[in-house]
């Protein structure tokens, strides 16, 4: 070691901050240089007795500070303290963590959004579908059976050969004629719904080409009157008309159906059960011949059907008979008829029902066909 | 006049007060008031200003408290407010265009002399010295209050505040050699200045 190092480390000999190796070089140094060794003891002994005497502060001052300490402790809380949690959470912002977890979040979140947005949309789909939907079974209902007379070859009434031509199916026959003129002319007339005028024009109309025309021409007119304003006292008059007609040209079937339907009217009761009576020893053979023939082969439906048109004051029978609509179209699938039947599946159901529910149907078909068209 | 001697360190007492002991604080000041005083008197060597500084620093190291680290020594860290709060003052001074304070306090001033306040301030440390006796002291003083400004915080904060030179090098921003060869210069003057008072008092006996 020479002076020069030796002056490098001599404070922190004198102060004892020095490593024992040092320590010794230096006192090896020191042996063979006096002038080190004459400022090594010079600067020690100065140390030793240059003590400062140390100087007492005023008794007060601990209690002046602690004073201040806590004054300035409950001063500091705000601004001071926001700052501090500043600098805290931007010492945190700085992590390359929180960055993570912000880019978390913020993906979780908005994919919680969006999924949110989907269920959302399709919940409005159902109610639109439920109520384009509720009234489509009775429009298809009702199309089929204003479909099935028209698109059914036109049966020859009683005197069809075929088994299915039961009582019943000889009384619709006519209707199922008139079916195709009805809907035609239901095309054209449909969607009006003030009937009254019409109604009464239709009539007057009817009624003038009987009296020029004749009953031919008149019947079809009628029938559309019936049919189109049905419910009305012109439907009425119209049936009453087209009675006539019929009984004028010697259909006493045909005439005795529209009997039977105006019987059920308060109107046209008492008018109706006595021309039903008056042409009933006629139509009754006419009943149990059909009823005979279609024994064999008979169904509960047929049968039924045959019963309630049986007796002669029909009218309030068939407001009686017990299974008017719904005995058919649950007789039918289990009928062996219905399978021969295969060209005109509401074949046999209409035809039982036919004298009872003539009135419901010809409004269920009237009124399916204003909303089909 | 001898601090308090207490097992439990400065840094765990600041850690307690950072926990939200009071009385941990109450601790610290109670062992640090008086280096710390001392040492700021010997710069500013006005009692009743030193005492307000000594004050400040409390204050701040309360305000502060967050920021020590435990890693640090608190004896370090309280040293590096002192010596601010004295730097602040000293700036303060020179602006108002007081009397700079780095002269020597001449003895046709207003107020106690050194001698006095020491004499007032201390009497039994007069006796405790005996054999060197007050005028010694004094002289000690006056010496330190003598040396260059940077001489002085050197020896100061090692003297009285026991803070390493690697801590004072990093406090004050200059390199640990810097530190020593002042710390050196300071010794060298000081004993100079005792020197010739030891000459003086051999030669009166």
């Amino acid at each position: 070691m020479d002076c020069e190092k030796f002056d490098q480390h001599v404070i922190d000999a004198i102060y004892d901050e020095l490593d024992e190796l040092t320590m010794a070089t230096m006192k090896r140094h020191m042996e063979t240089c006096s002038r080190c060794a004459s400022a090594f003891s010079a600067l020690r002994a100065t140390r030793e007795v240059a003590i400062l005497p140390i100087e007492e502060p005023s008794e007060e001052l601990e209690s002046r500070i602690l004073f201040a300490a806590s004054a300035a402790q409950r001063k500091t809380p705000w601004h001071k303290k926001a700052l501090r949690g500043l600098a805290w959470a931007g010492s945190h912002a700085m992590r390359p963590q929180l960055a993570m977890a912000a880019v978390f979040v913020l993906v979780i979140g908005s994919s919680l959004l969006l999924l949110r947005a989907k269920p959302g949309t399709t919940s409005i789909g159902p109610v639109r579908v439920t109520e384009r939907g509720e009234p489509s079974p009775d429009r298809d209902d009702g199309a089929q059976a204003a479909q099935a007379p028209a698109a059914a070859p036109v049966v020859g009434g009683v005197e069809s050969p075929s088994l299915q031509a039961t009582a019943a199916a000889a009384d619709i026959a006519p209707a199922r004629g008139d079916g195709k003129e009805q809907k035609e002319e239901e095309g054209q007339g449909s969607g009006k719904s003030a009937k009254g005028g019409d109604a009464q024009a239709a009539l007057a109309d009817a009624k003038a080409t009987e009296g020029s025309l004749g009953c031919d021409a008149a019947l079809p007119k009628y029938d559309d009157v019936a049919v189109r304003f049905s419910g009305t006292s012109q439907a009425a008059d119209a049936m009453w008309a087209a009675a006539s007609c019929h009984k004028k040209k010697g259909d006493t079937a045909k005439a005795r159906e529209l009997y039977s339907v105006l019987a059920q009217r308060d109107g046209y009761k008492d008018k109706a059960t006595d021309a039903l009576n008056e042409s009933a020893p006629q139509t009754n053979s006419v009943a149990m011949a059909t009823a005979t023939a279609a024994a064999p082969a008979a169904t509960a439906p047929a049968t039924a059907a045959a019963n309630a048109q049986a007796p002669g004051g029909a009218g309030k029978a068939g407001v009686a008979s017990p299974a008017p609509a719904p005995a058919p179209k649950m007789a039918a699938p289990s009928s062996p008829i219905n399978i021969d039947a295969k060209s005109d599946k509401q074949g046999p159901g209409w035809g039982g029902s036919r004298p009872n529910a003539a009135p419901e149907k010809r409004k269920a078909a009237d009124s399916s066909l204003m909303e089909g068209f | 006049m001898a601090p308090v001697r207490e097992e439990v360190t400065d840094e765990v007492l600041m850690m307690r007060f950072q926990g939200g002991d009071r009385s941990a604080f109450a601790a610290i000041v109670r062992k640090q008031k008086t280096p710390l005083y001392n040492f700021i008197v010997r710069q500013i060597r006005v009692p009743q200003v030193a005492e307000d500084l000594v004050q400040d620093v409390f204050v701040k190291i309360v305000q502060n408290a967050a920021d020590f680290k435990h890693e640090a020594r608190f004896t370090t860290w309280a040293y590096a407010i002192a010596r601010n709060v004295c730097i602040d003052h000293l700036r303060k001074m020179s602006l108002r265009k007081h009397p700079s304070l780095d002269q020597p306090s001449k003895p046709d001033e207003d107020g106690p002399t050194l001698g006095e306040r020491i004499a007032d301030a201390s009497p039994g440390a007069q006796v405790d010295r005996a054999a060197i006796g007050n005028e010694m002291q004094i002289r000690i003083v006056r010496a330190v209050e003598l040396l260059p400004e940077e001489q002085r915080e050197v020896f100061l904060l090692r003297e009285v505040g026991h803070v390493p030179f690697k801590d004072i090098a990093e406090m004050t921003g200059v390199s640990e050699n810097t530190v020593k060869s002042r710390m050196r210069y300071a010794l060298e003057r000081l004993q100079q200045a005792l020197s010739e008072y030891e000459d003086y008092a051999r030669a009166l006996r």
